[in-house]
């Protein structure tokens, strides 16, 4: 299990993180969404050991990755970019890497470079970035590390590039590893993720598959008969997502004993039609109202 | 403790070093050596070697008095001190500093690697060089006045001045946030003692607070700040010639080299990767620096428009050290909230 515990960190005097905690659990696959600053790479390069935490720990299997670092072996960290690799070629790393973490899979690296179609041999310097990623992420997953931890992986990809790199996380997860992604690509986190953790002001809110399938929300098409209720519907349990001269498309809270949906129900609308929640729908609701990109 | 991994990478950063720097020593001292000796005309070298016998101390005089070891010294600063840059203030900027501090080993074993690779590319040279310096004098016309304990001296001498000041630099790089300015904070450091002393001098003598100057020898070292800055300026000890090697100087650079390496691993293991980009990395060096850089240019601005003023000196250096004070105060604020990309 990799664990952050009441974390803490302050940049330049602003709190980016602030009490932040969660899990990741051995096989489990978790995406980080937030906004533009919102401090998504800090809390990867923390629980990377990058950054040290102004206060709390992040353990793995029980142990502080800042105090004892030998237990970064089980923990990989995959940045955005790959400048640190610019001296070596696409072997020259993997071999770094060989030396370092005892489960580093040569045949595994070396298999899917030339499924990519990446020259082992060439100065990583010289790929292109959608090489580059595909080419740090086969790094990183080589390993074999219990929990890899990427930092928008798919940053400045192409579109069939982008597909390859999402599929060769597929198949990591389908092995066990757990990945941590940051990542503002919402659909494909929908679709690869067990849990979202939602980054905002500093601290996160966890959320289920389930929860953002209906479990904590649901989205509506309603159509009033009559004016609208404006009070309703700038309460804090409704968010109008779309509205269409009586129609009207909402997320509703179903926290709170379900009081928003209720209360929508005293309103006698003449159509209440229940829609599939997307990610997307969360990352609005929780992250679109203000103008805050960090 | 050792990583091979660690150490590989630490050699493809600064594998150039490896080989250049042994032979720019080559160049300053053994080839030198050549030249004086085995490349001149026999008549030159029979002159030569007349004056050597006539001199006080005959093999100080076939040496040179440590001149080409000095030389030596000077270029080989200058390597390991772009080194220490590469080292430290340039991983900070091509992303090798975020790739190591993910790695599963310790800050102190990361920067033990770094200091170790310094030492040794330092420790190979220097007794590489010293070796080709023995041979080169045993079969030049001067072997007569071969003296084991002479290379004995300069190498080990060489060898802990230049580490003292290697881990110096490197240590200011643990603080420093971009490459730029620790090549700058470390080349301050050189004449930081000195210049602080003297400026700190001019500036009683302005206020009217004479500082005693006797004239009363040849040396010119009397007075209490000449001493101090002879004692504090690193160039003292990387220039001093053989016949001013001493215990005492070789304590000093020790004392140097331990403190040096203590800090940098200290700040090392603390370094605040979010801070690189800034001027410092650490707020009470930040403070420090603030500090140092306002009371540095007040002053210096209150000595600059003393010399303007005619009327009064003293008038002229108040109104140049407030000057001075109210604009570092402000260029210094600025500067320690600018990120830096070089």
């Amino acid at each position: 299990m990799l664990t952050v515990r009441n974390l803490y960190k302050s940049i330049d005097g602003r709190p980016v993180l602030a009490n932040v905690g969660f899990a990741l659990a051995p096989g489990q696959v978790a995406g980080v969404i937030g906004r533009n600053g919102a401090g998504k790479t800090t809390l990867l390069r923390t629980m990377a050991g990058i950054l040290d935490p102004d206060a709390g720990s992040v353990e793995c299997e029980g142990k502080s990755i800042h105090r004892y670092p030998s237990v970064k072996k089980d923990v990989v960290f995959v940045p955005d970019h790959t400048e640190s690799w610019h001296g070596y070629t696409a072997y020259g790393s993997a071999d770094f890497y060989s030396r370092i973490y005892p489960g580093f899979d040569m045949g595994y690296f070396r298999a899917t470079l030339s499924r990519f179609g990446l020259p082992l041999d060439r100065n990583v310097r010289l790929f292109s970035k959608g090489m580059k990623m595909m080419f740090a992420t086969t790094l990183g997953l080589a390993t074999k590390a219990r929990y890899v931890l990427l930092d928008e992986p798919t940053n400045g990809v192409d579109p069939i590039a982008k597909k390859q790199v999402l599929s060769l996380l597929m198949e990591a997860a389908a092995e066990g590893t757990s990945l941590l992604i940051s990542s503002h690509l919402l659909e494909e986190l929908e679709r690869m993720t067990d849990s979202i953790l939602l980054l905002k002001d500093g601290t996160v809110e966890s959320y289920t598959s389930e929860d953002i399938a209906g479990g904590r929300f649901v989205k509506l098409q309603v159509a009033f008969a009559g004016d609208a209720p404006e009070r309703w519907l700038a309460s804090d349990d409704v968010l109008v997502l779309d509205h269409i001269g009586r129609v009207y498309t909402l997320m509703l809270s179903t926290e709170g004993e379900g009081r928003a949906y209720e209360e929508l129900r005293s309103f006698d609308p003449i159509l209440i039609e229940p829609l599939p929640v997307k990610l997307e729908d969360l990352y609005l609701w929780k992250l679109g109202g203000g103008n805050d990109v960090g | 403790m050792w990583v091979k991994a660690l150490w590989s990478r630490e050699y493809e950063q600064s594998r150039l070093f490896f080989w250049a720097v042994p032979v720019v020593h080559f160049l300053a001292l053994g080839f030198q050596r050549m030249n004086r000796w085995l490349f001149t005309e026999l008549a030159v070298v029979n002159v030569r070697l007349q004056q050597i016998g006539h001199a006080r101390i005959p093999f100080q005089e076939a040496y040179g008095n440590g001149e080409y070891e000095t030389t030596g010294r000077l270029w080989l600063l200058l390597a390991m001190f772009v080194l220490a840059l590469v080292q430290l203030g340039t991983e900070r900027k091509n992303g090798s500093q975020e790739l190591l501090f993910a790695l599963p080993y310790s800050r102190r074993q990361i920067y033990m690697h770094k200091w170790l690779l310094g030492a040794a590319l330092l420790t190979a040279t220097v007794v590489l060089n010293t070796a080709i310096d023995m041979i080169l004098v045993l079969n030049s016309p001067i072997s007569g006045y071969f003296s084991l304990t002479y290379h004995l001296a300069e190498l080990g001498y060489t060898w802990l001045t230049l580490l003292a000041i290697y881990s110096l630099v490197l240590f200011v790089g643990t603080i420093t946030g971009t490459v730029a300015f620790q090549m700058v904070l470390s080349l301050v450091l050189f004449i930081l003692p000195a210049g602080l002393i003297m400026i700190l001098r001019s500036s009683l003598e302005v206020q009217g607070f004479d500082v005693v100057r006797p004239y009363d020898g040849d040396i010119g070292l009397s007075a209490w700040h000449d001493r101090l800055i002879d004692w504090l300026s690193l160039t003292t000890y990387l220039t001093a010639d053989y016949d001013r090697l001493t215990w005492l100087k070789a304590l000093v650079m020790l004392l140097l080299l331990a403190a040096a390496l203590t800090c940098g691993m200290l700040a090392y293991e603390r370094n605040r990767a979010e801070n690189n980009g800034k001027l410092m990395v650490f707020s009470g060096w930040e403070l420090a620096l603030r500090i140092g850089f306002v009371v540095c240019i007040s002053m210096i601005a209150g000595l600059f428009v003393s010399e303007l003023v005619g009327f009064s000196k003293r008038i002229g250096y108040d109104i140049g050290l407030v000057a001075g004070f109210v604009l570092s105060t402000l260029a210094i604020r600025r500067l320690t909230r600018m990120r830096f990309h070089l």
